[in-house]
């Protein structure tokens, strides 16, 4: 009889609350940390696999995916796989730019990156009020990272935590744009900032791209790897471009086209793909 | 990360020294900076008038990317988001931390969350949360569900 577990039935006053059958919040937490184990020992920035660990992830599940992944295959040489954290995006992002950087040391477009990235992003998140004596260290952290064109150190969270501010204040600098988006969720774009993108873990959605974007000055490209049927897994492509573009003062052809980072989106995470050398 | 964790809390330090906010006062930091006590006043014209409060901060390596730990010794305030245990129900502290915060806005939003309140009533589920509750409020899966207070 489930009249004996005072679990089961429904309440009356006699009964305890419900609250009492719940876990402690000692075995949550135990609990949180064994399902995130895996991935709390993952490393931030993978190496640079094939795509066939993907490929064989999907072997059995939604052919558009894995359409997708066999085209992919033929033009793109591989992906870095990120650390599912939260802070994915922004990691993905400074770790990429960082080596295109490196590779392209010298050339105009480099220059005018490195230009915006550094003193042009603290300039604007001092402008959205942060004080720049205590996030300067992170600053640092960033400038220091391009500069000597360590990717380790544009891992840290350091990094991710100065992107995540300067992405706060292109959003807070270009509020008329951004609010259209953001006020069917949040009342207001401090509110949209203080929850979903200035903490740390929070993953981040479509204004935290064209943000960071703008305050880098790079283009973003996106494919989606989702599953809806496309003709030969054609893949969906999503280009960001920075809303104020690059000001390369000159153009010299055999730099090729400007670098772009690319990212392979999956829902709530993003890694880092690579194309092929033409 | 030790490096930023001492240029930020010595930076913190010297600012709140030299341009303490209404009503916040510290009180000690140890010489490691790991462990603050605050005084805290209540704000004029409000429930808390002429009451005195000691928040002790407690600081991981990490900090500032990790939140400090946070909670009221001694006299508890009685507040609708505080236990009696001196745990402090506000997001800030948990998951919607951020590394811009500061021990300023911290004090800040603790002391305008006091003055916004409309009875002193301890949480509902004052009882059995501090029946149950570790020594770190860090160590609570908190739910927030009121913005008001």
């Amino acid at each position: 009889m489930s009249d004996n577990n005072p679990a089961a039935g429904s309440t009356s006053a006699g009964d305890p609350p419900a609250a009492y059958d719940r876990p402690t919040d000692e075995q949550i937490l135990s609990f949180e940390r064994k399902i995130k184990e895996p991935e709390s020992q993952a490393q931030l920035v993978g190496p640079l696999t094939s795509f066939d660990n993907l490929i064989a992830e999907y072997a059995n599940g939604n052919p558009a995916i894995l359409a997708k992944l066999h085209a992919l295959s033929t033009s793109y040489c591989g992906l870095r796989a990120t650390r599912r954290d939260g802070n994915c995006f922004y990691r993905a992002i400074a770790f990429r730019l960082c080596e295109l950087l490196a590779s392209r040391r010298g050339t105009p477009w480099a220059d005018a990156v490195v230009l915006r990235l550094g003193p042009e992003c603290r300039e604007v998140a001092k402008e959205a009020g942060y004080n720049m004596d205590l996030m300067g260290d992170f600053a640092d952290c960033w400038e220091d990272a391009v500069r000597d064109g360590d990717v380790e150190g544009a891992m840290a969270d350091s990094v991710v935590c100065w992107l995540r501010i300067v992405t706060a204040a292109v959003l807070k600098k270009n509020s008329d744009l951004f609010e259209a988006f953001i006020l069917d969720s949040y009342p207001t774009l401090e509110l949209f900032i203080g929850s979903q993108v200035e903490p740390m873990n929070v993953e981040a959605d479509q204004p935290h791209i064209v943000a960071i974007a703008t305050a880098l000055g790079v283009t973003i490209r996106i494919g989606n790897l989702d599953s809806s049927s496309t003709a030969e897994g054609a893949m969906n492509w999503h280009e960001i471009d920075p809303l104020e573009p690059l000001a390369v003062t000159s153009k010299v052809d055999t730099d090729g086209p400007d670098p772009v980072v690319e990212l392979l989106y999956r829902p709530g995470h993003y890694d880092i793909v690579y194309k092929q050398a033409a | 990360m030790s490096n930023i964790f001492t240029k930020r809390l010595t930076k913190e330090l010297r600012d709140l020294q030299a341009n303490p906010p209404a009503g916040i006062l510290i009180d000690k930091a140890d010489d490691d900076l790991k462990l603050w006590r605050v005084v805290m006043s209540g704000a004029e014209g409000t429930l808390y008038q002429g009451e005195q409060f000691k928040l002790q901060f407690k600081f991981s390596n990490n900090y500032p990317l990790e939140s400090p730990e946070v909670i009221f010794l001694d006299t508890v305030p009685i507040h609708p988001h505080i236990y009696s245990n001196g745990h402090i129900c506000l997001s800030i502290l948990y998951d919607q931390w951020s590394p811009a915060l500061t021990i300023s806005s911290v004090c800040l939003s603790i002391q305008s969350m006091l003055s916004s309140a409309t009875k002193k009533e301890r949480p509902p589920d004052n009882a059995m949360y501090i029946m149950t509750a570790k020594k770190s409020p860090k160590a609570t899966t908190w739910a927030f569900h009121d913005d008001k207070v």
